[in-house]
C-alpha cells in the first residue's frame, strides 16, 4: 500500500509538472513580446481613410498621423509639419513638413508624397472639400507645402488636423490600405485587421517620435457594453472605451482601476426632416417642448451628460449660456400649440393627426453602438406620448443609419457628433444646418434652410477676428434653436476606464488619440 | 388524470384570462412612465419594481402575457395548418409531390432550427410578426413528417379503401376520413409546442430580433435589463420567473392533454 501510495504520488508529481511545463511554456514564449489589450467599439469595416469615418479608428489605433494634432486643450499644435503660417490675404497657407519622418515601410516621407497624399483625400473623399474646405493648388516648395485656397479661409490647420487627412505613403500598394491597413507615420503599423473582430497592430520600428514601448497591442472589438465591462473587471482587456457613467460604480475601486472623464466636446442631437411631416414648425416646436431632457441627464443617464440647448456643447466658449431657448420643456404649452393649430386627435387612439387628418407616425432612426442613444429615443417616445405625438423607434447598425441619413429617408435621426472636429464650430454649423444645394452639397439632408444663417455662414467664413467669429458663431446657433431645427438632447461626458497598472492614457477633448507612444504599463 | 387535467387546464384558462383583461389586472399601463422613478426597487408603487425607463415592471409583465401567447398562438396555429396540410397531402398522393415536399422539408430539417430561425428573422428585420415567421418556416416540417406518417398508416386501413371504392373523391377522403383520425395527435403535438414555441419566440425577442421596444414582451424585456442585471436584478428575474411559469402550465397541460386523448401513453 505504502508503495502504492508513493508510486501515486511520484506519478501526480510528474504529471503535474508536466501540466505546469504545458501551459506555462507558451506563455513564456509570449511574455518576451509585451502586449496591451484594449476593448473598443469600432465602426471601420476597412482601414481605407478616405471611407466614411474609418480614419478616427486609424489616429485612434495610433497608426495614422495628420500635419497637426489638437493637444489637451484643443489647440492645434506641430506634427508632421512642425510649423505654418497664413499669407495676410488668408489665402495661402504654407506648412513647413518635418524632416526625417518615415512610413512604417521605410520610406521617407517627403513634402511631395504628403500633397499626393492630400490629393488622393481630396479625390475619394468627398466630405474634405464639403466640410473642410477647398483648395485652389498645392505646391512643394523646398520643404513646404504650400496650400491656396480661393476664400480666405481660417482654419485650414485645424482642418488637417481632423483624422481625415491621415498622411499616407501613396507609393506604397493603395489598394490593399482597406484589408491590410495603409502605410502611415504612427507609433504602431497594423499587422492584421478584421472588422468586428480585433485588430493588431505592432511596434512600427520606422517611428519618428522616440521610442515606442509596445511590441503589440490588440485592439478587440467587444460591442457589446456589458462584456466590455466585465472583460475589464476580469483583467481580459487592460483598457475599455466607451463605457459609461452607469459603469464607474463597477471600477470605483482605484488601487485596481483608473477612472478619467472629460465633459466631451460631443453633442446627441436629432435632426428632424423637413421634408415629412416635422416640415410644419409648429410641430417641432411642440416636439422639442414635450422633451424633459433634465430628467434625461440627471437620472437615466445618471449624471453622465449636461442638458443640450444648443449645436455647441458649453464645454466650448461659444456662448451656450447666452442662447435662449423658446422651446424648452412645456408639456401644456406643447399641447396647445398642437390642438391651437389643428392638430387633433381624431380617430382617438390617443395621438395628434395633421391638420388635414392624415395619421402621424414619426420614424425615429437610431443606431445600436452608443447606448446612451436608445435611452434619448425611448424617453423621447414616451414624453412625446404624452403629449399624443407617435415616434416608432428603427434601431439600425451605424452604416445603415449614415445611408438613411444621406437618403434622408427618416422623420428624426440620431446624431452623436463632435461640435468642433477642427478645433472651431464653423464647419460642424455649416456641414449641417446650411442649406443643401448641388453646388454647395453637405450633410444637410434634413431640408432645413434659413437665408439669415446662410448668410451669417458667408460672413464667418471671411471673418478672422476671434471675437467676431464668436458673436457671429453666437447668433447662428440662436437663428438654428430659435427655427426649431434640431432637437438637442445632451452633451455626454466621456469615460476612460482602465486598468491601474496602465500609463500615459489620456482623454483628448478631440477624440482622435488613444493609443499614442505615451501609452505603457507599468511592471 | 382527469383531475390532473382539470387543474392545468384551469391553469392554462387564468393564463389566457390574464392576457385578456390585462388593462383590469394591471396597476398601471404598459407604457406610462415616470422617468424620476428610474430603477426603482421593489416597493408599495412598484410591487416588482420598475425599469429603467421607470415603467412599472408588474404591469408590464401582465401585458407581456398578450405578446406572448398570442405570437406562440400564432406559430402553433400556423404550423399545424401549414405542415398538416402538407403532409396530408404528400402522404396521400405521394410519388413527385411527396418527393418535393419532403426533400424541402429535409432541407429546412438539416439546418439547426434556432439558428436558421435567427437568420430568417435577422433578414426579415426585427418585429413580433417577423419573429412568428421565422419560427413559423422551421417549424413546418415537424408537423409534415408527423401527418405525413400518420396519413400513411391511415391509408392502407380498410375503411378507407372501402370509402375509395365506394367512389369517396380524394378530398372526401383525405379531409373526411383521414383528417379525423390523425386530428388528435396533432393537436397534442400542438398544444405541448406551445411551451417551447414560447421559449423561441422569447429568446428572438432577448436577441433582438422580435418584438421591437417598448412592446413589453418578455424576452425584449429581460434583454433591456441586462446592463442593470448587477444593480437592478429584478428587472431580468421577474420576466424569466413569467416565462418559465407559463410555458410550465402550458407544457404541463400538453402532458395531461395526451394523458387524456390516448391513454396508452399515459403508463
Amino acid at each position: 500500500m505504502v508503495f502504492c501510495g508513493r508510486k501515486l504520488c511520484s506519478w501526480v508529481f510528474v504529471s503535474l509538472c508536466s501540466l505546469f511545463l504545458v501551459f506555462t511554456g507558451p506563455v513564456e514564449l509570449f511574455a518576451a513580446e509585451k502586449t496591451l489589450r484594449v476593448g473598443v467599439t469600432s465602426f471601420a469595416d476597412t482601414l481605407e481613410p478616405t471611407t466614411q469615418y474609418f480614419s478616427w479608428v486609424i489616429s485612434r489605433y495610433g497608426i495614422g498621423e495628420t500635419l497637426v494634432r489638437f493637444d489637451e486643450k484643443g489647440t492645434p499644435k506641430p506634427c508632421l509639419a512642425d510649423s505654418w503660417e497664413c499669407s495676410e490675404d488668408g489665402k495661402s497657407w504654407t506648412f513647413h513638413i518635418r524632416e526625417g519622418v518615415k512610413f512604417s515601410n521605410g520610406n521617407d516621407m517627403t513634402p511631395e508624397i504628403v500633397k499626393s497624399s492630400l490629393e488622393r483625400t481630396f479625390k475619394l473623399s468627398k466630405r474634405a472639400s464639403t466640410a473642410f474646405f477647398k483648395y485652389s493648388s498645392m505646391e512643394v516648395e523646398g520643404q513646404s507645402l504650400i496650400i491656396t485656397t480661393p476664400e480666405p479661409t481660417f482654419n485650414v490647420p485645424g482642418s488637417l488636423a481632423e483624422p481625415l487627412f491621415i498622411i499616407v505613403d501613396t507609393t506604397a500598394d493603395t489598394d490593399r490600405f482597406a484589408m491590410d491597413g495603409p502605410i502611415c507615420t504612427g507609433p504602431y503599423r497594423v499587422e492584421s485587421f478584421r472588422a468586428s473582430d480585433t485588430c493588431i497592430a505592432v511596434r512600427n520600428d520606422h517611428y519618428w517620435g522616440g521610442d515606442v514601448p509596445f511590441d503589440r497591442v490588440e485592439f478587440k472589438v467587444i460591442g457589446d457594453q456589458v462584456t466590455r465591462e466585465m472583460a475589464l473587471q476580469a483583467g481580459e482587456i487592460d483598457v475599455a472605451y466607451n463605457l459609461k457613467s452607469g459603469n464607474a460604480p463597477t471600477f470605483a475601486d482605484s488601487s485596481k482601476f483608473t477612472t478619467q472623464s472629460l465633459p466631451a466636446l460631443r453633442t446627441t442631437l436629432a435632426f428632424m426632416n423637413q421634408k415629412g411631416a416635422l416640415g410644419s414648425k409648429v410641430l417641432r416646436q411642440a416636439l422639442i417642448r414635450a422633451l424633459d431632457r433634465q430628467t434625461y441627464v440627471d437620472v437615466l443617464l445618471e449624471g453622465g451628460a449636461t442638458v443640450g440647448k444648443a449645436p455647441i456643447p458649453p464645454s466650448l466658449d461659444f456662448g451656450f449660456d447666452d442662447i435662449v431657448d423658446p422651446n424648452s420643456f412645456d408639456q401644456d404649452s406643447a399641447r396647445k400649440l398642437l390642438s391651437d393649430n389643428g392638430y387633433r386627435d381624431v380617430d382617438g387612439d390617443g395621438y395628434v393627426e395633421a391638420p388635414d387628418g392624415s395619421p402621424i407616425d414619426l420614424n425615429f432612426v437610431i443606431y445600436d453602438s452608443r447606448a446612451e442613444l436608445g435611452i434619448y429615443a425611448q424617453a423621447a417616445q414616451i414624453n412625446l406620448r404624452e403629449v399624443g405625438i407617435k415616434v416608432t423607434i428603427d434601431t439600425v447598425s451605424y452604416e445603415t443609419m449614415l445611408d438613411k441619413q444621406e437618403a434622408g429617408d427618416f422623420d428624426l435621426i440620431i446624431w452623436c457628433v463632435l461640435a468642433a472636429n477642427t478645433g472651431d464650430p464653423e464647419n460642424f454649423l455649416r456641414e449641417y444646418w446650411r442649406t443643401y444645394s448641388k453646388e454647395a452639397p453637405n450633410s444637410n439632408k434634413a431640408g432645413y434652410s434659413d437665408k439669415e444663417v446662410d448668410s451669417l455662414m458667408d460672413r464667418l467664413a471671411m471673418e478672422f477676428d476671434p471675437a467676431k467669429r464668436r458673436d457671429l458663431i453666437v447668433e447662428i446657433q440662436q437663428a438654428i434653436v430659435d427655427d426649431a431645427a434640431s432637437v438637442f438632447f445632451g452633451c455626454e461626458v466621456t469615460y476612460l476606464f482602465s486598468s491601474k497598472k496602465v500609463t500615459g492614457l489620456k482623454l483628448f477633448p478631440m477624440d482622435y488619440y488613444w493609443m499614442t507612444k505615451d501609452v505603457d504599463i507599468a511592471e | 388524470m382527469r383531475a390532473r387535467f382539470a387543474v392545468f387546464a384551469a391553469m392554462c384558462v387564468m393564463v389566457i384570462s390574464v392576457a385578456l383583461l390585462s388593462p383590469a389586472i394591471a396597476p398601471k399601463g404598459a407604457f406610462d412612465a415616470t422617468m424620476r422613478d428610474s430603477l426603482k426597487a421593489p416597493c408599495a408603487e412598484y410591487p416588482l419594481g420598475a425599469d429603467k425607463m421607470g415603467r412599472d415592471l408588474l404591469s408590464r409583465i401582465i401585458y407581456g402575457t398578450r405578446a406572448s401567447l398570442s405570437m406562440s398562438f400564432a406559430v402553433v396555429i400556423s404550423v399545424s395548418i401549414i405542415g398538416t396540410f402538407l403532409g396530408l397531402i404528400s402522404g396521400y398522393f405521394g410519388g413527385f409531390i411527396d418527393g418535393v415536399i419532403m426533400r424541402f422539408s429535409d432541407m429546412m430539417i438539416a439546418f439547426p432550427g434556432m439558428v436558421l430561425a435567427i437568420a430568417i428573422a435577422g433578414m426579415l428585420g426585427s418585429s413580433a410578426t417577423n419573429a412568428v415567421i421565422a419560427v413559423t418556416a422551421v417549424t413546418w416540417p415537424k408537423y409534415t413528417r408527423l401527418s405525413r406518417s400518420l396519413v400513411l398508416k391511415a391509408k392502407t386501413s380498410l375503411y378507407i379503401q372501402g370509402a375509395r371504392l365506394s367512389g369517396a373523391t380524394s378530398g372526401r377522403v383525405v379531409f373526411g376520413y383521414i383528417l379525423p383520425v390523425i386530428f388528435p395527435t396533432i393537436l397534442i403535438t400542438a398544444v405541448t409546442d406551445i411551451g417551447s414555441m414560447m421559449l423561441e419566440l422569447a429568446a428572438l425577442s432577448f436577441l433582438g430580433l422580435g418584438a421591437r421596444a417598448p412592446s413589453p414582451e418578455w424576452g425584449l424585456m429581460m434583454n433591456e435589463a441586462r446592463p442593470y442585471l448587477a444593480r437592478a436584478p429584478w428587472l431580468m428575474v421577474y420576466p424569466g420567473v413569467a416565462v418559465i411559469m407559463v410555458v410550465a402550465v402550458f407544457n404541463l397541460f400538453g402532458d395531461s392533454l395526451r394523458d387524456m386523448l390516448d391513454p396508452r401513453h399515459s403508463g
